[in-house]
């Protein structure tokens, strides 16, 4: 199992904060566009 | 280093997913006034349809933010300043999405890029709502076109371009008469160019 305070993850958010911020980013715009549902055809 | 990397991984995923979720759960919240801004602009666009350009500028105050919209726009004349608060209490019940058709009549579609506003991405769009054909476009009610504009985020261009008349031109068969008011409408001609028609939007 991985370890959230081993210095692996320690290391990872220290460094590569920004990327996991685009990530997140990336993830909130996704998933807004993915709640615009068009109803089926003929709905 | 492989350790390193799959935690790195791991961690962009968790990121990516809180992230969807949080988009997802925002949007449910406050995305949902959107259909209602729209059909409010709808409404407007019903209350003064003389007004054009003065509904326009209502219009784009109300998309952004619909409950300032009354009370910002507290210029124009008072038959126009009234309409946003009947608009602001209008249900979406206006858009009424079109009925498609599963496939093409005869295998074979409509070339709708030849209406001026449809080039191929809207075609492909439009093939998958089932529009496939002219006549299907020249049928469509004020809230079918209010649905589908809604639903290509067009903000009033298909009823500006005047798709439904020139689909009916077009499923008419009067060539002649499409070609006097739109020129060749969506489609180049043989040289590559496009001629306008009286009627064609200048942009």
């Amino acid at each position: 199992m991985f370890d959230l305070y081993s210095n692996g993850f320690r290391t990872i958010i220290d460094h590569h904060w920004i990327w996991l911020l685009v990530a997140f980013a990336i993830g909130v715009f996704v998933g807004w566009k993915t709640s615009e549902q068009a109803p089926d055809i003929n709905a | 280093m492989l350790h390193y990397l799959v935690e790195l991984f791991i961690l962009l995923f968790i990121a990516y997913l809180i992230g969807a979720f949080l988009g997802w759960a925002l949007r449910n919240m406050f995305g949902s006034d959107a259909p209602s801004a729209y059909a409010a602009r709808a409404q407007l666009a019903d209350a003064a349809p003389a007004a054009e350009p003065a509904t326009a500028a209502v219009a784009a105050p109300l998309m952004a933010a619909p409950p300032a919209a009354a009370s910002e726009v507290a210029a124009p004349e008072a038959a126009v300043s009234e309409a946003p608060e009947t608009a602001a209490t209008a249900t979406p019940g206006r858009l009424e999405r079109p009925k498609g058709i599963a496939a093409a009549r005869g295998g074979k579609a409509d070339k709708l890029q030849r209406i001026s506003g449809i080039g191929p991405k809207n075609e492909k769009i439009l093939h998958g709502l089932g529009i496939f054909h002219f006549d299907q476009i020249a049928a469509w009610s004020r809230e079918q076109v209010n649905w589908v504009d809604d639903h290509l985020k067009f903000n009033g261009r298909i009823t500006r371009e005047e798709w439904i008349r020139q689909a009916r031109l077009l499923a008419d068969g009067k060539e002649a008469e499409f070609a006097k008011l739109y020129g060749t409408g969506g489609m180049k001609n043989a040289d590559g160019g496009k001629v306008s028609g009286t009627r064609t939007r200048k942009t």
